[in-house]
């Protein structure tokens, strides 16, 4: 489904090249629930922009669903990112004026769904997650584990080909942090593809395959 | 019934139809703007645009050029200085803001005083006139107004995301960078077109205030942008008649009625929340 051929990412602080990429070569495929591991500066960061079409590789080529992405233009990265990917942030990133049904329905407002079909993607998304029955309140009167259900059900609700996760846990207790991984896992029982950065490496056993990266190099 | 026999009477000048129609159009779309500059944190764009306004109004009078002709593309590429400045930049946005507002007052300063001297003219692009305005800024503010209303009406919820959170808006296809744009360039045009009404010194004042008044009463975006842009039109007209009927000067009129329509809404929500607490 996604396929990265010897890609680089290079930053230039001061006179200083940092290879964030250091040729970094990997695929997964349709259905796959990858976890990719590695500590702080590693360059997992780097990594999950270039897989979400954040960002593109300075080198190398980048294959999602079989089309290298990086001669897209920044328009058709943003088609891309709206139509095929589904993010989920450490901070869970909700509006905290907006119930959480509102919050999960923006991604459909954004890309002009009819108000019918939102109502029903909304619903389906929300009973996914576990979350139709407090679809009325708000982001501060729900628990961390809840508000990051909440921004699953957003990124799945436009019914995305591939999941991606910045340390989706990263925020959470272990024991709250367990209970979304397993939220992952039935998401991924039910054929999604997921590909999850984590610096944890109790949470990244809960996948499927882990890559471990260091110094912007896949090492294991 | 006197309030409607003042604004008769002022109807009969042309120059100040010209203020309330520019007034009120600039105000609409000063108001729907700042609620997204004030949001996104960059509420002081609007007067650093200003006072680039002003040097070029000033270096435009020096060398007799036309002064919209000068000053609108020299703002709006100011605006998209600071956006660039802001997003990429060594230096910060505050930072930068000020350096090129500074700058840019300086430069006015200096060209002035080394050419036609501190005139009535500069004071008027420093305070505001509503004697400046002409047929061509009427035309040219209903053209802009009209751009920002169909803008905001059909990119809604775009600029919502770009406003709220642009890191999720980018997440979700939004070109956020497009976005920033659009919102630069018509707060450069609106600021241009109000500056020489309510003066350098004074026009962002029509950005910040409605979208911070309001917010003291509402919460959800469309509340605040509606309250925002009825707060503006409401607090200019204010503005203007008592400008007109106790001869002071109409910027600062303006400016100072909006400051009272902001203490009054902040003692509202004080009030609210001693009731509800």
């Amino acid at each position: 489904m996604l396929q990265l051929v010897d890609v680089y990412k290079i930053y230039h602080v001061g006179d200083e090249e940092v290879r964030a990429l250091d040729g970094v070569s990997l695929a997964v495929g349709a259905g796959e629930f990858l976890g990719i591991v590695g500590p702080s500066g590693s360059g997992k960061s780097t990594l999950m922009h270039i897989l979400g079409c954040l960002d593109t590789a300075d080198f190398g080529t980048y294959y999602l669903d079989g089309r290298p992405v990086e001669f897209y233009s920044e328009s058709q990265l943003a088609t891309v990112r709206n139509e095929q990917i589904g993010f989920v942030f450490q901070s869970f990133n909700l509006i905290g004026h907006m119930t959480i049904a509102e919050n999960v329905e923006l991604p459909l407002l954004y890309r002009g769904t009819k108000a019918s079909e939102r109502r029903e993607l909304v619903h389906e998304a929300l009973s996914q997650v576990g979350l139709w029955e407090r679809r009325s309140h708000r982001p501060n009167s729900v628990s961390g584990g809840q508000l990051q259900r909440a921004a699953i059900a957003r990124a799945i609700v436009t019914r995305p080909s591939l999941l991606l996760g910045d340390e989706p846990t990263g925020n959470l207790d272990s024991r709250t942090g367990h209970e979304i991984m397993e939220l992952f896992c039935e998401l991924n029982a039910r054929g999604r593809t997921i590909v999850l950065i984590t610096h944890d490496q109790s949470i990244a056993k809960r996948t499927n395959r882990v890559v471990h990266i260091r110094d912007g190099k896949v090492v294991a | 019934m006197e309030f409607i026999e003042t604004l008769s009477q002022m109807f009969t000048y042309t120059f100040l139809v010209r203020a309330l129609i520019v007034g009120l159009l600039v105000s609409l779309c000063a108001s729907l703007l700042g609620v997204s500059l004030v949001l996104k944190r960059f509420s002081m764009i609007g007067d650093g645009l200003s006072h680039v306004g002003f040097g070029s109004l000033a270096v435009a009078t020096a060398f007799n050029w036309a002064p919209l002709a000068v000053s609108i593309p020299v703002v709006v590429l100011a605006a998209f200085l600071l956006l660039r400045l802001s997003e990429r930049g060594r230096i910060k946005g505050d930072a930068a803001i000020a350096l090129i507002s500074a700058s840019a007052l300086a430069i006015g300063v200096f060209v002035v005083s080394k050419t036609t001297g501190m005139n009535t003219d500069v004071d008027n692009y420093l305070f505001g006139s509503i004697l400046a305005l002409t047929q061509q800024d009427v035309v040219l503010s209903v053209v802009l107004s009209l751009g920002v209303l169909i803008i905001f009406v059909f990119c809604y919820h775009r600029i919502f995301a770009v406003t709220f959170d642009e890191t999720y808006a980018r997440a979700t296809g939004i070109p956020a960078g497009f976005y920033n744009t659009v919102l630069a360039l018509l707060t450069a045009l609106t600021i241009v077109l109000g500056m020489r009404m309510m003066g350098a010194l004074l026009i962002s004042s029509l950005v910040i205030f409605p979208a911070l008044s309001s917010m003291w009463l509402c919460k959800r975006f469309a509340a605040v942008t509606i309250c925002a842009a009825i707060v503006s039109l409401v607090c200019y007209v204010i503005g203007l008649v008592v400008s007109f009927v106790y001869q002071t000067p109409t910027g600062a009129s303006i400016v100072l009625v909006n400051l009272a329509a902001f203490t009054i809404f902040y003692a509202i929500s004080r009030l609210r929340m001693l009731r509800g607490a």
